[in-house]
């Protein structure tokens, strides 16, 4: 797997997780550290990512909850179009850091 | 009011192990991991997901009882694998206190019911009821860990 991809993933699972801290703390879960160092946390993830794909995950975040969608069978689970077969039928897929060409997110791919 | 469907329900259908090996919480969180399908790449991201959120603050809920847990792309459905070490470990290091019984919970980013949540909070309810039982830290087969996880349950309601 594309390192780059690796971090992306990461830094979403972390997003996923700040959304859901303090759900996390009323169940019983205590989460020792403040917000503001799990967002340190979260930012040391960021900082090993490539600008330039940094730059892209944050304004998608602006404009969605998720910046980075799977592929199953085919179909982008962030906006849930097909995804064009040139692009399927690529291979080594999560060798590369893609982006779905309806929606713009990232892109992860599920062996099949 | 509407029945709460109960945590037996939830997880019957489970990994479960009952001879955890590892001593330390990497160990023991890549031993979990180790019985899900998905690729070797996938797993050593999700072990370091898993550790982050440990480092963060431990997923260790009381009576000898982790829940690692993380939403997580790199799986497509909700799962849990459920370990148990007889002689425990110390998986919270800030607390001598050994940990025994393991619940991994892994979800999508998405799902409509929403049970991870509800199954998290359900295994804290369980941590809460389960006093001084000590069953489910002594059992043998698969099926005996569920029908107790039955019963505690059946009691408190």
């Amino acid at each position: 797997m594309h390192k780059q991809l690796e971090l992306l993933i990461m830094l979403h699972d972390m997003d996923l997780l700040l959304q859901e801290v303090n759900h996390e703390k009323k169940v019983g879960f205590e989460i020792k550290k403040q917000k503001n160092d799990i967002h340190k946390a979260r930012d040391k993830v960021a900082e090993d990512l490539e600008p330039s794909l940094l730059k892209r995950y944050e304004k998608l975040l602006e404009k969605y909850p998720r910046a980075v969608a799977p592929v199953i069978d085919g179909v982008c689970y962030g906006c849930f179009v097909t995804l064009p077969t040139s692009i399927v039928i690529r291979m080594n897929k999560n060798e590369e850091v893609a982006i779905c060409p309806n929606c713009g997110r990232f892109i992860y791919w599920f062996e099949d | 009011m509407k029945k709460k469907s109960k945590l037996y329900e939830r997880i019957k259908n489970s990994i479960i192990v009952l001879n955890l090996r590892n001593k330390s919480r990497e160990g023991i969180l890549k031993e979990l991991v180790s019985y899900l399908t998905m690729d070797d790449k996938a797993k050593k991201i999700l072990l370091k997901t898993l550790i982050k959120r440990e480092e963060l603050g431990s997923t260790t809920i009381g009576k000898g009882i982790a829940v690692p847990h993380a939403r997580t792309l790199l799986i497509k459905e909700f799962k849990v694998v459920i370990g148990l070490s007889r002689n425990g470990v110390n998986f919270d290091t800030k607390s001598h206190k050994l940990t025994h019984l393991f619940f991994l919970l892994l979800a999508p980013p998405r799902e409509a019911s929403n049970t991870y949540l509800i199954t998290l909070g359900k295994i804290a309810e369980l941590a809460k009821n389960i006093g001084s039982d000590r069953r489910l830290l002594k059992v043998k087969k698969k099926s005996e860990f569920f029908e107790i996880i039955e019963d505690i349950e059946g009691k408190r309601t």
